[in-house]
């Protein structure tokens, strides 16, 4: 009996075993609105990460590019400072001269929106001039309706998208922005293999030039057919239309004079125009996310070749810190550069329009470049909470720069064509451009 | 006397409990550990990435500034009426050396070409870049912004300036220096610095290039 007795304890009664199954279900309730918790909080995690991860490999390619932004090969040094009536010493600025008759249109040129001789800006003159401002930046300034001073998809000039909510199309209210320099690595080093002939009877004017390729440069069946030569030095720079008979250049009549030969040549090095002053575009594409959304991609466009750098970018706005002659500093929007005429001096030899103006001429004045981006999360989260959603974004020129929601900035997220459920946040650089010179 | 009575089934479901609790301890334990070096890990990726963005950075900021020390010892020696910036085959002053493309230095394993377009450390023939005053140790600088090495430059010496097109018109030449005489004034040249400089970790490495035109005496 005693035995039986001391076995009874092992039964459990009806209460123990509610109390259990509560409390067992209070703990589980627990857990798993923790586990949900630290789920989103993961998600949300994942997202920002990769967010800024793809957030700062952009910052680095671009702020590369704005840091090259209108190089010359070795010559960005001024001329004679002269004494402004501020005060200020400012040298003259320093171009390549063009002899090339037919320089100013696409053929030379990618993504080109201002050809020569379109109104506003000048027609090409007879004379060799100085390469003009207007064609060696270009930004345009969009928003909702369109982009200022112009639309960068002109027809059959440029391989810029139109602005659109369809994949393929440039996300609308972004900016574009067009950049160019010369690619120093390229190109011939004049000297112990590649040399320039004069004949006698013209001492000053370049008869040919022998391209005969140094280690690691290119073989000289790399110039292209129909391309203009860059024979830039450290002093200065000539473009001039050629032919090219084997690995001779040959200066040719579409030249308004003879390009010239100089007596010395410091460190001259030729390059292939077309190619070797390269033009690069940023701008935005809309792209299909692979879940049924869109997304924004930005694009590195390499002399009319579109590059995909990354995916789920919303907004890119540029602002070009400028200094006029009188030494003010300020940034300015793309179409306030272009109307601007408040320049430092110009080359000698500049081009001037019928009005003569130098239109553009502040794009080769900007000494900074400010870059705004808005990355998105890729994925939609529907649990996202006001809070999460809010995001602030300097170029939108709110008053008041707190985060505030999508649908509260000027242009918003359903504009574009893009979900309102997605982490948004904003990045901003400036870089300095030290080519221009003052 | 009557035998104690107990209970085997009990004592034995007890010890059967308590090895589950055990495992089942563990079980949770190697679960919830997993959980958290998955989380950590990808905190370490991205402190990693932040990282090198840092020592980009560093680089970068060192090398211009070598930049413009190098500017500044060009510069300075132009105000100085009596010192002459010398500059040879060999490297002379400040490892300055004079532009031509026949001598050894720009031949494929030249110093010159080695050091404008080597890829990694390279320092033969290169002047370290100290400071304006050559007394900065950057390697041995406080908290977390010192770098592995110090930054090193080459000045290639590229001649006079002579702007192109000289035909008709007052030749342009650079002025920068205090004490020049006008555009007739020649003795202008061209230098060209190349500095190279390394971050905290000497794999990251950024090489810049400037052109600066000086006085000569």
């Amino acid at each position: 009996m005693m035995w039986r007795a001391a076995c009874h304890q092992r039964g459990i009664s009806l209460i123990e075993l509610l109390v259990a199954m509560m409390l067992g279900l209070l703990v589980s309730a627990a857990v798993i609105g923790v586990f949900l918790g630290m789920s989103t909080h993961s998600r949300i995690q994942r997202q920002l990460a990769r967010l800024q991860e793809e957030g700062r490999f952009a910052v680095g390619v671009i702020t590369q590019d704005l840091a090259a932004a209108n190089g010359q090969y070795c010559n960005n040094t001024g001329g004679i400072a002269k004494r402004q009536a501020n005060g200020i010493y400012l040298d003259r600025l320093r171009a390549p001269l063009v002899y090339a008759v037919d320089f100013g249109h696409a053929r030379h040129w990618a993504d080109l929106t201002t050809p020569m001789g379109n109104a506003p800006y000048p027609a090409a003159p007879d004379a060799p001039y100085a390469l003009p401002s207007f064609l060696s930046m270009r930004g345009y300034d969009c928003d909702k309706q369109g982009c200022r001073p112009m639309d960068p998809n002109t027809a059959g000039a440029t391989a810029i998208p139109p602005a659109g909510t369809a994949p393929g199309n440039r996300v609308k209210g972004t900016d574009v922005l067009t950049l160019r320099y010369v690619d120093s690595q390229r190109g011939w080093v004049i000297g112990n293999h590649t040399q320039i002939q004069v004949d006698r009877a013209f001492p000053n004017q370049i008869q040919r030039i022998l391209l005969a390729p140094g280690p690691g440069e290119p073989p000289a069946s790399d110039f292209g057919t129909g391309h203009l030569a860059l024979l830039a030095d450290c002093s200065g720079g000539q473009i001039f239309a050629v032919d090219r008979h084997g690995n001779a250049l040959l200066p040719n009549g579409d030249n308004a004079r003879p390009p010239s030969a100089e007596s010395t040549f410091a460190a001259a090095k030729l390059f292939d125009f077309d190619r070797d002053y390269v033009t690069v575009t940023y701008y935005l594409k809309m792209v299909d996310d692979g879940l049924g959304g869109r997304t924004g991609a930005l694009i590195r466009q390499v002399n009319g070749e579109p590059h995909e750098l990354i995916h789920g970018i919303e907004r890119l706005d540029f602002r070009y810190g400028v200094e006029t002659a009188q030494g003010k500093a300020s940034y300015l929007t793309a179409a306030e550069v272009d109307a601007g005429t408040q320049c430092p001096p110009g080359p000698a030899r500049r081009p001037l329009n019928a009005a003569g103006e130098d239109v553009g001429c502040l794009w080769r004045a900007v000494k900074s470049i400010q870059l705004s981006m808005l990355l998105s999360g890729h994925t939609p989260l529907p649990t996202l909470r006001n809070d999460e959603l809010a995001y602030a974004y300097e170029p939108d020129g709110l008053p008041d720069p707190a985060s505030r929601p999508p649908d509260a900035h000027p242009i918003k997220p359903s504009d574009q064509g893009f979900p309102a459920p997605l982490l948004r946040r904003e990045f901003n650089v400036v870089t300095s451009v030290r080519n221009f010179n003052p | 006397m009557s035998p104690t009575p107990t209970c085997p089934y009990a004592i034995a479901a007890y010890r059967k409990q308590a090895g589950a609790a055990l495992i089942l301890a563990l079980v949770l334990l190697l679960v919830s550990s997993v959980i958290a070096i998955a989380a950590t890990g990808q905190a370490r990726t991205q402190q990693r990435l932040a990282g090198s963005l840092r020592q980009a950075l560093l680089a970068d900021v060192l090398a211009e500034t070598t930049l413009r020390g190098a500017e500044w010892s060009l510069w300075t020696t132009a105000v100085d009426t009596l010192s002459s910036f010398i500059c040879g085959d060999d490297g002379g002053q400040h490892a300055c050396y004079r532009y031509d493309r026949g001598s050894p230095v720009y031949g494929p394993q030249g110093v010159v070409t080695q050091f404008r377009d080597g890829s990694g450390w390279i320092d033969a023939g290169a002047h370290v870049y100290k400071g304006p005053s050559d007394t900065i140790d950057y390697t041995q600088l406080p908290h977390s912004g010192k770098a592995a090495r110090n930054p090193v430059f080459i000045i290639e010496d590229l001649g006079v300036e002579e702007p192109p097109d000289t035909m008709g018109g007052p030749r342009e030449s650079g002025a920068h220096g205090p004490g020049t005489t006008g555009p007739e004034n020649h003795s202008r040249r061209l230098y060209r610095i190349t500095a190279r400089a390394v971050g905290t970790n000497e794999n990251m490495l950024r090489v810049l290039e400037s052109t600066y035109a000086a006085k000569t005496q």
